[in-house]
């Protein structure tokens, strides 16, 4: 069928095609046109014709001045749709932008910053819009459009202050790009891992944007967290709301403060927040289930030895000091447990693991203020003499007192703190570090 | 050497009908598919991204539309996108494998001015403000079927007086 012929045939697709564009119809009918507008050539220029007739015969509307208006269509148009719209005028507009826009680029134009890195630690990595690479990312560097941020191992964080005093900490393998502001948004793209967002007290709040792959999230001087995978995000809400948008179907929901929403690209049930869980003070790995919450190999389990994380090797750089190669194990507690996992007076670090010989290990947590932001981390470095020999398993049993605050230290003590990560590795020497068990037990 | 500011501008021009009625499959509201496109044609002039042909720029501009009509729907809270991707992207793809006909607008403008007052008002009501056919039907006092019915028939011949008008032009230009 061309433009030309069939008229009854395109009446009666066009009315199905309308039904459809309306909502209308039962699940049957719905899929049967989209089946038809996927094979059929015709069925689709009619739609873009139907299209083209809409927005032409409200454009014609326009150009004929608001005097037809009805009260119902003001109900259902923005502000700016009121405006007495002349193309002619948006055209002088245009045209006077696109002089502005050429005057500016005139002259070399200065990078747009979007943020100050205040605070880094650990394995970084800055891939500038430019094509740059920067190891070891040092405090005052900027940020702008096109950066994309990587905090590479469990012990790495990265805080960035925003223009308005809000400060955006990304931690615990991380990467994040700065995208481009749209209409006053900030906006940030976290392609894996956690992220957290301190808006600044007594400052007008600027609007910020973080989209994951599962979810896009808008805030406006909210304090929230967000964990997020390949596949699916977790936001915590603690000040302020937050509105989550699932990606795959753009179903929207606004978080309140205490309440999370875990938000799935299966969107296999309805988008919904919970109160957050209370937190608990037990905690303990299990190596076969962490997948992707884990850093390491997956050994199994064999007839004389239970299953393991094997430390896996990483380029570590801070600043401008020479690479370090460690062998990490690591475990983001925050995606293993359920409920947030609070370190008390009398908690245990209790670590059971393997290494090939005698070695110094460096055990350590990650943690956040509960309901807060990221709150540094507490390591120690325990002899080989503590350690069982000839591939024996061995035993660490550590108390909070011995966990001590690394530089740039946030608090003097990780108690009351939420664990975010906890991990064990060695620093140049890889002795086959193979990590059976973790497990932290304290008082709720 | 890339395309500068005003060549941009007349480049988007042409197609701004196809960008505004892409978005509208998006976002189903004719005065956003038109913001969108305002917003996208200063975005092409004011972005750092350089445009070296006008079928890159064209290609751009219908993917900054449906990401905007996306954004649109989404900051309204509406749960319904509608069309899936693959679906639009076949759409945008067959609007951009011609350029757009000259007079092809101006036709559809003067077909519309042709129609009777009371059809007129019926378009106007679904599209220039944007009610669902059940409040049109209501407006004009019929049922929800006749609207369909109505407004089917009002596009085909659309259609037809489009090209009838189109050959009409060719064949004075011969």
């Amino acid at each position: 069928m061309t433009r030309h012929d069939a008229p009854d045939t395109s009446i009666a697709m066009l009315g199905r095609l309308l039904v459809y564009l309306d909502g209308g119809g039962a699940a049957d009918e719905r899929r049967s046109v989209e089946a038809l507008l996927r094979k059929d050539a015709v069925a689709r220029d009619l739609l873009r014709d139907l299209a083209e007739h809409a927005v032409t015969v409200a454009d014609c509307r326009r150009m004929a001045g608001e005097g037809h208006e009805t009260s119902q269509s003001l109900g259902n148009r923005s502000p700016l749709d009121r405006q007495a719209w002349r193309w002619p005028a948006i055209a002088a507009g245009l045209v006077a932008a696109a002089a502005a826009a050429g005057a500016f680029s005139a002259r070399p134009a200065a990078p747009l910053v979007i943020g100050q890195v205040s605070k880094a630690v650990g394995a970084t990595r800055l891939f500038t819009a430019a094509g740059q690479i920067e190891e070891g990312i040092a405090p005052g560097a900027t940020v702008g459009p096109g950066d994309t941020l990587e905090s590479r191992s469990s012990d790495a964080w990265l805080a960035t202050a925003l223009g308005d005093g809000a400060t955006l900490t990304i931690a615990g393998e991380s990467v994040i790009r700065v995208l481009r502001p749209e209409s006053g948004e900030r906006r940030f793209d976290l392609v894996e891992g956690s992220l957290w967002l301190d808006p600044a007290s007594g400052s007008p709040a600027a609007p910020v944007v973080v989209r994951t792959p599962a979810a896009v999230l808008e805030a406006t001087g909210a304090l929230f967290d967000v964990r997020s995978g390949a596949t699916e995000t977790v936001l915590r809400v603690h000040a302020g709301r937050v509105r989550a948008a699932r990606r795959v179907d753009g179903v929207v929901l606004d978080v309140i403060p205490g309440s999370r929403c875990t938000v799935s690209l299966a969107a296999d049930a309805p988008l919904a927040s919970e109160p957050q869980p209370d937190p608990t003070g037990a905690w303990r790995l299990d190596p076969v289930s962490i997948g992707a919450a884990g850093h390491g190999l997956l050994r199994q389990a064999t007839a004389d030895r239970p299953a393991s994380l094997v430390a896996f090797p990483l380029l570590w750089r801070e600043g401008s000091h020479a690479p370090v190669l460690l062998h990490l194990v690591g475990v983001a507690v925050w995606r293993a447990s359920d409920a947030p996992v609070r370190i008390g007076p009398d908690s245990r670090f209790r670590f059971r693991g393997r290494t090939t010989h005698p070695v110094r290990i460096r055990f350590g947590v990650s943690t956040q203020r509960m309901q807060g932001v990221f709150s540094g981390k507490f390591e120690v470095d325990v002899a080989s003499e503590r350690q069982a020999r000839d591939g024996e398993a061995f035993e660490v049993d550590l108390a909070l007192a011995d966990l001590v605050p690394i530089n740039p230290m946030l608090g003097d003590t990780a108690e009351g703190l939420e664990v975010a990560d906890i991990y064990a590795l060695t620093i140049l020497e890889d002795a086959g570090l193979e990590i059976e068990s973790i497990e932290i037990d304290g008082r709720d | 050497m890339p395309l500068d500011n005003p060549q941009i501008l007349s480049a988007l021009m042409p197609w701004r009908t196809r960008l505004s009625a892409a978005a509208w499959l998006v976002t189903r509201d004719a005065h956003a598919a038109e913001d969108i496109f305002q917003m996208v044609a200063v975005k092409a002039i004011a972005t750092e991204v350089s445009f070296e042909v006008e079928a890159a720029l064209v290609s751009w501009a219908f993917i900054a539309m449906r990401h905007a009509a996306i954004d649109w729907v989404r900051k309204r809270s509406r749960e319904e996108v509608g069309l899936e991707d693959g679906l639009l992207d076949r759409l945008d793809t067959e609007w951009m494998e011609r350029r757009p006909e000259g007079g092809r607008l101006a036709a559809l403008r003067a077909c519309l001015e042709e129609l009777p007052a009371k059809s007129r008002r019926v378009l106007e009501l679904r599209y220039a403000d944007g009610m669902g056919c059940a409040e049109v039907a209501a407006a004009v006092g019929v049922g929800l079927d006749a609207v369909y019915k109505r407004l089917s028939r009002l596009h085909t011949t659309l259609r037809q007086c489009v090209e009838g008008k189109l050959i009409e032009a060719r064949g004075a230009n011969r």
